[in-house]
């Protein structure tokens, strides 16, 4: 699972919290069943964040890498090349408090635009965030297929859509129109909605 | 040994299996991992035709045509296209059962699913699993025969299969062709099965199919953790731990995430970038009408989100980068539509009997049109997603096979509009007895099947007026605040588009009611169909008019897209106009109880019903 002679790294990256050449990863121990996320390439390199093991099995991708890899290995190091470090911290703090108070299943379709008014407020303010880390977290939670961190996300990039013109949508998401003007009509045509008989 | 005891036919049924195990495991020893298609054969007969070759020549001469008219043969031959001893291995081997040999592969045929499994077969047997194959076939035989002698074949045949569908619902989704097919190729050949015991060849055909079905699924449990693709997401309980194909899709598509780094540093940020799984939860939370609003803001949300136009774009035959697109869009409006109103039709007892009553006459009128590839995946799609684990699995083959020759649309988001259009009318459809009545009353289905005979008005007024929306006589009736208080109690189905929960308009306004202060949205998502005990709608009940307006008013009209909706209307006034004048002609007034209705079979175009005088219900296929 894991490039050869890197066995040697793991151990000395739980003692002393070094560095790696991969963009973060988690240090799990197996036998103290806590986990540790270690961030090299933050700026207060070698911070530790225990965690426990249900929070880390919330991600598909770790538990899956945890099943494959159940040897009596005391370290056991996941590459996620792709996460950085500070989406990861945030994926972290979701899985925490997830653990402590679980998310309300969001309704489908959302019944309002507000966020705050389909989930806890923790969770809402969760998402509050600026767009570029809102969709850093989309494809965290994605690719580490933590399934409720995808629904919440997923559900305020929605709430962003939701109830709004497509210029409006263009606005909020910065998107270019790129119809000519008989493509945009006829599309509209096409798609026009009519609340009325 | 087992053998011994039974009888010559069956000791020949397991020969003729054997032998078709053996005779497909040959052809693709032979000639491992090539491809047969159907324009492969198409090219070599065109070829013919400008010359046949020495090879030929002897085919040619022996009578068929250079195109191929004739049936069986050309079906054989497309099943064998090269290897010539083995179709003359197949002759010289079983002389009298030939003809039904040839006669079972040209019916499977028919559906193109010899093809595709000896495709697979050939994928899968290339490897050489050869012993694994003889025994199971071998064991699946013996199995099959003593289950025959007992005869409850097909009782333990169901459960056997439905085990295995349901075991890995996931297999229905797969791309690769193997498992596109298996579930329909199994129903299939357990259909044929029921219908004739005696023929041997069903017994050897479910035999190699449920092989080949094991083996997929254990190739997938064993490869899908890379393998699968976003596909397997549409998978009805949307499990996630199936789609680590994210994962692949995440790693490898350098390209389009470096496209999303350039987006993100330039701050657009474009949801059409996302990868498909996410795309497909974000819209799933979003009612139609934004998903409309959505696409209208460039190109690139057309192209993901409109299957329809991806599908007009490329033709029929698509391939290449822009098929994912095109799926992204099938999935995100089959998402839609499992949400808002698949369970009308595979877990309401109406809606079933309508949507078995669409499938039953597939095959009579149907099978003559040319089904494009395009609507064929769309129809599989729906089914996955309608058909759940309360059917049993029998309909479902037959349905899987009829996929092949029915189309109920080419695009999903058409279908979705068209049966929020069309749902009502159709499901209802005839239920105008007096121990199964529907009605329709403002979007909403209510079932006064019990209330009948104690209406004030007579039972058939009600009767001529139920089955079908009924809204407009309803209402000029002038029903009383009671009468509509007592109809709540009925609902069955509610529209949840055509609720009311907040009356700042004046239609119903009532002075006397205030919203709690955390209602200011409305109670559930206003949108879709919602059984009515499942969302706490109980109390909403007490929300005055939230159902059905409390006084007399117009119809509610849910939202549509606008031209789905025109189209519609103009050809149901075609389809009255016609259904009347049918109805005059062939029935006379007196053979009538009330008028010749119509609805919209989202699956098979207008139907027409009507109630005759022994008030049994006649539903009517016109000819077209």
């Amino acid at each position: 699972m894991f490039p050869p002679g890197e066995s040697g790294e793991r151990n000395h990256c739980l003692v002393s919290g070094g560095r790696s050449k991969h963009g973060s990863f988690l240090l799990i121990s197996l036998f103290a069943l806590r986990l540790k996320f270690h961030f090299p390439q933050v700026s207060n390199e070698g911070d530790d964040f225990p965690v426990d093991i249900e929070v880390a099995r919330m991600s598909e991708l770790v538990k899956g890498m945890l099943e494959d890899d159940n040897d009596d290995e005391e370290v056991t190091e996941i590459p996620l090349p792709n996460v950085k470090a500070a989406v990861l911290r945030k994926v972290i703090e979701f899985c925490q408090h997830y653990q402590k108070e679980p998310m309300t299943e969001i309704e489908k379709p959302l019944k309002s635009a507000q966020m705050a008014e389909v989930v806890q407020k923790w969770y809402a303010d969760f998402v509050a965030v600026e767009q570029v880390l809102l969709f850093e977290l989309i494809l965290a939670a994605n690719y580490m297929d933590i399934k409720p961190l995808l629904d919440l996300t997923c559900a305020t990039v929605a709430s962003m859509i939701k109830g709004k013109t497509p210029e409006e949508i263009r606005k909020t998401f910065n998107i270019a129109n790129d119809f000519s003007p008989e493509e945009e009509a006829q599309v509209r045509e096409e798609n026009k909605w009519c609340e009325e008989p | 040994m087992l053998l011994l005891g039974f009888e010559l036919q069956d000791v020949l049924r397991v020969a003729v299996g054997i032998a078709l195990g053996l005779l497909t495991v040959y052809r693709r020893e032979l000639s491992c991992n090539r491809d047969y298609h159907p324009d492969e054969y198409d090219k070599t007969s065109g070829d013919r035709e400008h010359g046949p070759s020495l090879h030929d020549r002897g085919k040619d001469s022996a009578g068929s045509s250079p195109t191929r008219d004739d049936h069986g043969f050309s079906s054989r031959a497309m099943v064998i296209p090269r290897r010539k001893s083995s179709s003359s291995l197949l002759t010289a081997s079983h002389h009298g059962e030939n003809r039904r040999v040839t006669d079972v592969i040209s019916d499977k045929n028919n559906e193109d699913p010899t093809e595709e499994l000896l495709e697979s077969a050939g994928f899968f047997l290339s490897g050489g699993p050869f012993l694994h194959i003889a025994i199971a076939v071998f064991h699946h035989l013996v199995l099959t025969n003593f289950m025959y002698n007992f005869s409850c074949v097909n009782s333990l045949l169901r459960g056997f299969t439905t085990n295995i569908y349901r075991f890995f619902p996931g297999t229905l989704h797969q791309e690769n062709s193997i498992s596109q097919l298996t579930p329909e190729s199994i129903h299939a050949g357990n259909e044929t099965t029921r219908q004739d015991e005696q023929h041997l060849y069903s017994v050897a055909w479910n035999a190699v199919t449920e092989y080949f079905t094991s083996i997929s699924t254990k190739f997938d449990r064993s490869h899908g953790r890379t393998k699968r693709s976003g596909d397997s997401t549409l998978s009805m309980k949307y499990s996630r731990s199936k789609s680590t194909g994210n994962l692949q899709q995440y790693i490898s598509d350098d390209h389009s995430r470096a496209l999303f780094r350039e987006m993100v540093a330039m701050k657009i940020l474009d949801v059409t970038l996302l990868p498909s799984d996410a795309q497909i939860v974000i819209f799933s939370y979003l009612p139609p009408a934004d998903v409309l609003a959505f696409m209208c803001t460039n190109k690139a949300g057309r192209n993901l989100l409109d299957d329809g136009y991806v599908a007009a774009a490329q033709g029929d035959d698509n391939g290449g980068a822009c098929v994912k697109n095109g799926d992204t869009a099938l999935l995100i409006w089959k998402s839609l539509f499992h949400r808002d109103y698949s369970w009308v039709l595979s877990d309401w007892d109406i809606g079933i009997e309508a949507f078995q009553r669409s499938m039953a006459n597939y095959h009579c009128h149907q099978q003559r049109q040319q089904p494009s590839p395009k609507a064929g995946k769309v129809f599989r799609h729906l089914l996955s997603v309608i058909v759940d684990s309360e059917y049993s699995m029998l309909p479902f083959g037959s349905m899987m096979a009829a996929s092949s020759s029915i189309h109920p649309t080419t695009s999903m988001k058409d279908f979705y509009f068209i049966f929020s259009e069309t749902w009502l009318n159709y499901t209802i459809a005839g239920c105008n007895s007096t121990e199964k009545c529907f009605i329709g009353l403002h979007g909403h289905v209510f079932d006064i099947s019990s209330f009948v005979a104690l209406h004030p008005g007579s039972t058939e007024t009600l009767l001529l007026q139920s089955g079908r929306d009924a809204t407009v006589f309803f209402e000029s009736m002038g029903h009383s605040l009671g009468a509509r208080k007592l109809a709540l109690g009925m609902c069955v189905v509610v529209n949840g588009q055509c609720t009311r929960w907040n009356f700042t308009g004046g239609e119903e306004m009532c002075g006397s009611f205030q919203l709690g202060a955390g209602a200011s949205g409305p109670p559930f998502s206003t949108c879709g169909l919602i059984k009515p005990k499942c969302k706490s709608i109980d109390v909403k009940r007490n929300i005055p008019g939230f159902l059905i307006p409390r006084k007399r008013s117009l119809p509610r009209i849910q939202g549509a897209l606008h031209h789905i909706r025109e189209q519609l209307r103009r050809e149901e006034e075609l389809e009255l106009v016609k259904a009347a004048r049918w109805g005059n002609e062939y029935l006379g007034s007196n053979g009538l109880f009330g008028g010749v209705h119509v609805y919209y079979d989202p699956f098979r175009g207008w139907q027409w019903w009507y109630t005759d005088r022994d008030f049994n219900v006649v539903y009517i296929e016109p000819t077209r």
